[in-house]
């Protein structure tokens, strides 16, 4: 299964409990409503379980938007098959 | 020896100004070497006994980062290396009788511990052996702080060139020393008094002098700590190297969540980066290993929220009572900061109604004036019964409200107007707001 936007915002919606979240390629975490910092994990320990990647600490540090996220998680797929 | 004292003010730092002005004009290895001299020097002056301590440290330290580089043990490394540090440290803080810990101890360790952990991949290169004692011992954080991140700091330290002090660095450098210097000597030390006294018998202290000594301490701690931080970043500023900020107006917090991200910010990342992301990750990985939900839902279970979140908090916090020493007062000011936390988290979590915020504000401040009474008291008994003279079971004792009470308490609303209302240093000397260092590395 390839990361897309659709998936990935599906998570975070889930995650959040929150089926409205407008969410787009640009929208910093950070700005989300009640987030934590432990929520960045959150969402990167689900984006590795549903795509089967693994993300060090180092990397989640350079996660701010969505964006970021897709495009690291679409990388180390494409690294992976390499 | 004290920053704001004079033989570092007109012996010490006009000697290391002077010959850094002219070693640094001859090249990068002679700036660099010219300031481990000083470094050495500023440690001998301060308790010269515990200098082969610091030696021993450093060289031991430096000595696992090389054995790390490329090896396939680097973890196993890093793990013996942590280990050591900590038992180094509770030994001399926690084990011995009487015990004086050596100046710095808990910033050197946990300085080095964090370039441990940060070099445990193996694949990272180690630093050249002038950059990590420098980065280990540089003496404007040696013995209170900032906890430096390796991330930052050696990259710095590594750099060849531009090591010639310039007035621009000089500048900005004095700026901040001289704001930290009024800070502490003008705003926090002429409040010890009243702190002392409150605290050394609050069984008499009635409504209105438990809240001067309670609020009094409070400001004290900030001003004088965060006025130590400032002198430590001016002092690296003018050799050329640019601290991390370790307050944010941490009482302008509008919820204790938000006060652990602007308080002893270098400490909070440090064990964010190194305890708590780490083990929130391991516990998330496991949950969902074994088919169970990291969502909001599953977080506002019992076992959800105890695995997700009470544990990293609890283990985090104890660290931090740890930290100050092996006293009752500090277990339970830990204890009162979890609590704090856990309700804060609930709270975020049930998605229940942001108080407005000044009253999340105030709300907050209470809870860690309340905390901090118990952080300095002696002990248990009189932490309980400065907290009972706050809550008037000692008596109002108005008739005291005399004209010099009028004043001291004219004097502390200035105070918090300063707490409240100021920028940081860093907003003043450079237009810029505090990083605000969340848990990530640069």
């Amino acid at each position: 299964m390839r990361p897309s936007l659709p998936k990935v915002a599906s998570i975070i919606r889930h995650l959040l409990c929150d089926d409205r979240l407008a969410i787009t390629a640009e929208t910093e975490f950070e700005a989300l409503l009640g987030w934590d910092d432990m929520d960045l994990v959150r969402v990167v320990v689900e984006v590795e379980c549903l795509f089967n990647l693994e993300f060090g600490l180092t990397e989640i540090d350079r996660l701010r938007t969505v964006g970021d996220l897709l495009q690291s998680a679409v990388s180390k797929q494409a690294l992976a098959a390499a | 020896m004290a920053f704001s004292g004079f033989p570092f003010l007109l012996v010490f730092l006009p000697l290391a100004l002077c010959s850094f002005a002219v070693f640094a004009s001859r090249g990068e290895a002679r700036a660099k070497s010219c300031l481990i001299a000083l470094s050495v020097l500023f440690y001998s002056m301060g308790t010269g006994a515990c200098l082969p301590l610091l030696l021993l440290s450093v060289a031991g330290n430096y000595w696992l980062v090389r054995q790390m580089y490329g090896s396939a043990r680097a973890a196993w490394w890093a793990g013996w290396g942590v280990a050591v540090n900590l038992a180094v440290l509770a030994w001399f803080k926690y084990l011995i009788p009487n015990p004086v810990p050596p100046l710095g101890l808990s910033f050197f360790t946990f300085t080095q511990i964090g370039c441990l952990l940060h070099h445990a991949s193996g694949d990272i290169e180690p630093p050249r052996a002038r950059d990590y004692v420098m980065f280990a011992a540089f003496f404007p954080g040696l013995t209170a702080g900032p906890i430096l991140n390796p991330g930052e700091m050696l990259p710095q330290l590594a750099r060849d060139g531009d090591w010639r002090m310039t007035s621009d660095r000089l500048a900005i450098g004095i700026g901040f020393f001289i704001i930290g210097l009024l800070t502490k000597t003008i705003l926090a030390d002429p409040l010890a008094g009243v702190v002392a006294s409150g605290f050394a018998d609050p069984s008499h202290l009635t409504f209105f002098s438990a809240w001067r000594a309670a609020c009094s301490y409070s400001l004290q701690l900030y001003f004088d700590f965060s006025g130590y931080t400032d002198m430590a970043i001016g002092l690296a500023w003018m050799f050329g190297l640019r601290f991390p900020d370790n307050f944010d107006q941490p009482y302008r917090a509008t919820s204790v969540i938000d006060y652990w991200r602007r308080w002893h910010m270098s400490l909070t990342r440090f064990l964010m980066m190194n305890v708590h992301a780490p083990l929130t990750m391991a516990v998330l990985r496991w949950r969902r290993g074994h088919g169970l939900s990291v969502g909001n839902a599953a977080q506002k279970t019992v076992t959800g929220f105890a695995g997700m979140i009470a544990g990293p908090v609890v283990l985090t916090m104890a660290l931090i009572s740890l930290w100050h020493g092996a006293a009752w007062t500090f277990l339970l000011f830990g204890a009162l900061h979890t609590v704090f936390l856990l309700v804060n988290h609930l709270w975020r979590l049930h998605r229940l109604p942001a108080l407005p915020p000044v009253s999340g504000m105030a709300l907050t401040y209470f809870c860690i004036l309340v905390a901090s009474v118990v952080f300095r008291a002696s002990d248990l008994s009189n932490a309980g019964s400065l907290l009972a003279g706050m809550a008037g079971w000692h008596g109002l004792e108005t008739a005291s409200l005399n004209r010099h009470a009028f004043m001291e308490i004219v004097w502390l609303a200035g105070l918090y107007a300063i707490v409240w209302a100021a920028p940081t240093t860093r907003q003043i000397m450079q237009g810029e707001p505090a990083s605000r260092l969340a848990w990530r590395p640069i």
